[in-house]
């Protein structure tokens, strides 16, 4: 993952697809918008184009839906990260989601005040596992910083 | 609910005491509370709360407030014994 993470966003709310595009524009100087997709087909073909840090796609979607794009996703590009969204949650969606290998799921009636943290989550989650590896590498023990 | 900072202590003794785990989450749900109790500050996650999620890679799930979970993620790095 480089300073500038490159986000794809797949919603077939061409609303959604604004409100993430717009909340990705405040932080425009660490995320690099690349393209979106009304659909999870096309959302799948721009992804291997585009090959993103992150994908940011609806769970709910005519055809090729959240999950399954998840699941295509995480077996051709394991490195990409991927955040599912939603209006809400149903427990066999929620299932579903857990094992699709995303990596974290928002809500959509809080996603202005919480996709952003998300992404910084994720971010934060991957940084920590690439530095471990680097320490592990180097023979050196865990941070401590207190 | 306290101020952020006066949360931090009572987190790093739930973690060096091996009540909250260290290790990061496999996936992460962000949604409103569910009037569930935050297993960091033992307050109740309110429905205009922002609840997390956190799906733990040894099984298991813990919920927190959002600001609680910033907390525990910035701490239990940093808390190692021995």
């Amino acid at each position: 993952m480089h300073a500038h993470v490159t986000v794809v966003v797949i919603d077939d709310s061409e609303e959604y697809r604004l409100i993430v595009r717009g909340l990705l524009r405040s932080v425009h100087d660490v995320t690099t918008f690349v393209g979106d997709a009304p659909s999870g087909a096309e959302g799948l073909a721009l992804v291997r184009r585009e090959r993103p840090d992150m994908v940011i796609t609806d769970l709910v979607m005519p055809g090729l839906d959240g999950i399954e794009l998840a699941r295509r996703i995480r077996l051709e590009l394991p490195k990409t990260k991927i955040i599912l969204m939603s209006a809400d949650i149903e427990d066999a969606y929620r299932l579903m989601a857990s094992d699709s290998g995303a990596d974290a799921f928002v809500s959509k009636q809080m996603i202005t005040r919480t996709l952003l943290p998300v992404i910084g989550d994720v971010v934060r989650r991957e940084a920590a596992a690439l530095d471990q590896a680097a320490r592990k590498l180097l023979g050196l023990s865990p941070a401590r910083n207190k | 609910m306290s101020e952020p900072g006066d949360r931090v202590p009572g987190i790093r003794q739930k973690i060096l005491a091996g009540h909250l785990p260290k290790e990061n989450c496999r996936m992460t749900w962000y949604g409103p509370g569910t009037g569930g109790v935050c297993v960091a500050c033992e307050q109740p996650i309110a429905d205009d709360d922002v609840e997390v999620e956190c799906d733990l890679p040894t099984g298991g799930t813990i919920r927190l407030h959002q600001g609680c979970y910033d907390i525990w993620v910035a701490e239990w790095p940093t808390c190692d014994v021995g």
